[in-house]
């Protein structure tokens, strides 16, 4: 929790880790984006391809990676299971009562297997290169156009890096309360149903409380030190748009491209 | 709203992006007759439009899915990434957007939020912290995974009685917290 | 003499139906360099005080002067430059996500050019002696290095007055004396002014001039020994006296000769171990 600010950043200096967060994000959403444009091997092979050199750069241990992945098997498999099980073909290689296996539904759920893969590995390449603030900077000037139908983009920036920056401190409260709770006698997780479900309120209130106090403080300190809104506010942290990100958004292109020509084709 | 409210705004609705995160990491309540615990999370997403009303509570529970899309670990269990708006679970991270809009917009449209009337907001919270979203989740999951929407809505019930918990624990928090001050301008017209 | 700050006839009360005023009538004025502290029971309005004079509440009586200019409305943004405060809880005033964007902060409110921002955070941060801690979160700071870090937020600023809102209450005894001695460091480096809040007697003890509130009000204005001298008042004013005031006392009653101006522990230590031998 104390590295939440982390999340789960691994530094390094890899051209992957030195690339701007807004093309890393841009990439990432359109590659969730043209997943869906495959619907053959060739298909699934070229986005396999596309992972892989991006893992690869990254220069991140591959155990990583697969860590980034177990939290979702459960996701995974439930999906891929349930593709596999409702999905109607007509080659039936298996039937039992209701359930009944079809080669196609087999290959989809192999494709929806590696959909799920791809997109973690995917967004687990983000975040192993790049830290949470940075990510919220990335957020922030990628949201900038918005400013035009005014948008307060740069009052959202702030908002992402305040609550970043504030959840080791929440966290902190959160166990000192509830220790101190405990202190006093309570139990939690014991007794009966209504017991268990009770012992919430005497953590968040005072929890709740506390913050919005902190809040209150917050807010007093900010302006006491010159906030008033983003106009005419300069910005201490920048984003530097090199070739290499150039690249990486032509490289996105010219994936959805051939995923389009070959969907045609075939 | 001047300079000062503003900037409360801000801090309050960064604040509660932050809470909705911490809901996450809190073990879950066990309880009998269910095999999935009680989490927490949700009732964090129910209390962002009874706090902070339609706008800020849309905004912060917003900010919140953002930092879960781009991947961090924000989700209830340390999930995070696209993977998991795509997945079964998908259709509840889309009607969480809404469900802070709606709270907020009922509550501030019938004055619930001023009067004696906890009756009222508890009604509004189970419409649309609870069975809009499992609503919208079951339509999603019967989409994602082929399989018939009735047979998606019935296995989503295995989730109300948890909910419906969580439903009365938010309104007694949210009212309690309410007395306490600082949230009337989110609700005044 | 040239005053920096001339408050004339203060009056507030937090809500306007209320007829209890929270301050009834506070006026003071500071001279440049001065250091001056206000001290007080808890609710006898001093933090009040100075919330006022950085124009935090929008409604108030009475007049606040900042270098010869009137606070309004419209030039508060303006005066609030040229005040540094640091307040009480070191964690509700750390916005930036690291120490070099904390220090950041207030510059970018002002708009400062980018390169003079670099150049300035590091001067701030050597100045509090904080340089090595630049890209660290706060979560992994004591709370006396965040006070460090908000005194660097504000020098980088380079305000003319410095206002101390009870800023060394939450913190050890080690991380006050850092705060106290970074404080006293910078204001002879840039020139400050020094306004500072305080429970701590020995802080205030080494001010130039304190203020004593009760109930809205400033019922005394005294110089440290002069004050600290007459412990009867400090016992019905409703705050401890000193420890090393008390001993002293204690110690002349019984016959030893002791000079009649306020010392701090160490500086009577010091002098007991010579008198001893």
């Amino acid at each position: 929790m104390q590295n939440m600010l982390m999340g789960r950043y691994i530094p390094g200096d890899s051209i992957i880790h030195r690339m701007d967060p807004r093309s890393k994000l841009l990439v990432m959403i359109a590659f969730v984006v043209i997943i869906f444009l495959a619907h053959d091997w060739l298909g699934y092979l070229l986005l396999v391809l596309y992972t892989l050199a991006g893992v690869l750069l990254s220069k991140i241990s591959v155990s990583y990676f697969l860590r980034g992945l177990r939290p979702m098997i459960g996701l995974i498999l439930f999906t891929v299971i349930f593709q596999m099980l409702f999905t109607n073909g007509q080659h039936v290689i298996f039937s039992l009562w209701f359930i009944k296996i079809s080669t196609e539904s087999l290959i989809n759920a192999v494709y929806i297997f590696f959909r799920f893969v791809l997109i973690i590995f995917m967004s687990t390449i983000l975040t192993l290169t790049t830290p949470p603030l940075t990510l919220a900077d990335g957020i922030e000037k990628g949201l900038g156009p918005l400013k035009k139908i005014k948008v307060p983009v740069h009052e959202l920036g702030l908002m992402l890096s305040i609550s970043l920056r504030f959840i080791p401190t929440l966290m902190d409260d959160t166990t000192m309360i509830m220790n101190a709770q405990k202190a006093r006698g309570m139990d939690f997780g014991e007794g009966n149903l209504l017991k268990k479900i009770k012992s919430v309120i005497p953590i968040l209130i005072p929890l709740f409380v506390s913050s919005f106090r902190r809040a209150d403080d917050l807010a007093v300190a900010m302006e006491s030190r010159g906030y008033q809104g983003g106009d005419g506010r300069t910005k201490y942290r920048q984003l530097k748009w090199q070739s290499r990100d150039s690249l990486l958004v032509v490289s996105i292109i010219i994936m959805t491209i051939l995923l389009i020509l070959w969907s045609k084709v075939s | 709203m001047t300079n000062n409210q503003k900037v409360k705004t801000l801090t309050y609705s960064a604040f509660m992006t932050a809470f909705i995160i911490i809901l996450g990491f809190l073990p879950g309540i066990p309880i009998g007759f269910i095999p999935v615990p009680i989490i927490l999370q949700n009732m964090g997403i129910m209390m962002a439009g009874g706090l902070l009303g339609p706008k800020y509570g849309t905004i912060s529970v917003g900010a919140f899915l953002a930092l879960a899309l781009i991947g961090l670990p924000v989700l209830t269990g340390g999930n995070g990434g696209a993977a998991s708006f795509l997945g079964p679970s998908g259709g509840y991270r889309i009607a969480w957007l809404f469900t802070p809009f709606l709270i907020g917009f009922f509550l501030k449209k019938l004055k619930i939020t001023t009067s004696q009337n906890w009756f009222g907001e508890l009604i509004i919270v189970l419409l649309f912290g609870v069975i809009f979203v499992d609503f919208v989740g079951a339509i999603w999951l019967s989409f994602q995974s082929n399989i018939p929407l009735l047979t998606s809505l019935i296995s989503n019930l295995v989730f109300i009685p948890g909910d419906c918990i969580k439903a009365i624990l938010t309104v007694v928090i949210v009212r309690r917290l309410r007395k306490q001050g600082g949230f009337e301008l989110y609700f005044r017209k | 003499m040239n005053k920096i700050l001339e408050v004339e006839n203060l009056v507030f009360k937090y809500e306007k139906e209320s007829d209890v005023n929270q301050l009834n009538g506070v006026s003071f004025s500071i001279t440049k360099g001065e250091w001056v502290s206000i001290i007080g029971q808890n609710g006898s309005g001093k933090s009040t005080t100075a919330r006022l004079i950085d124009g935090l509440f929008e409604e108030f009586e009475g007049i606040v002067k900042i270098d010869g200019e009137r606070l309004t409305a419209e030039n508060v943004w303006n005066l609030r430059r040229k005040i540094g405060m640091v307040f009480q809880n070191p964690d509700n005033q750390f916005v930036g996500a690291t120490v070099e964007d904390d220090v950041a902060f207030g510059m970018e409110n002002q708009g400062i050019p980018r390169e003079e921002m670099i150049k300035r955070v590091d001067e701030a941060l050597l100045a509090v002696n904080m340089l090595d801690f630049k890209t660290r979160e706060p979560a992994r700071l004591s709370g006396g290095q965040k006070q460090r870090v908000a005194v660097a937020g504000i020098i980088a600023l380079r305000p003319e007055i410095i206002i101390l809102d009870e800023s060394t209450s939450m913190l050890d005894p080690t991380g006050r004396s850092e705060i106290m001695r970074v404080i006293h460091e910078i204001k002879d480096k840039y020139h400050l002014t020094v306004l500072s809040i305080t429970h701590d007697l020995d802080e205030a003890a080494s001010s130039d001039r304190i203020l004593v509130m009760r109930a809205g009000e400033i019922i005394k204005e005294a110089a440290p020994s002069e004050l600290f001298a007459t412990s009867e008042d400090m016992v019905e004013i409703g705050l401890d006296v000193p420890f090393s005031s008390n001993l002293m006392k204690d110690l002349r009653t019984n016959g030893f000769d002791l000079p009649e101006k306020y010392l701090s522990e160490d500086e009577l230590v010091e002098l007991l171990a010579d008198k001893l031998g």
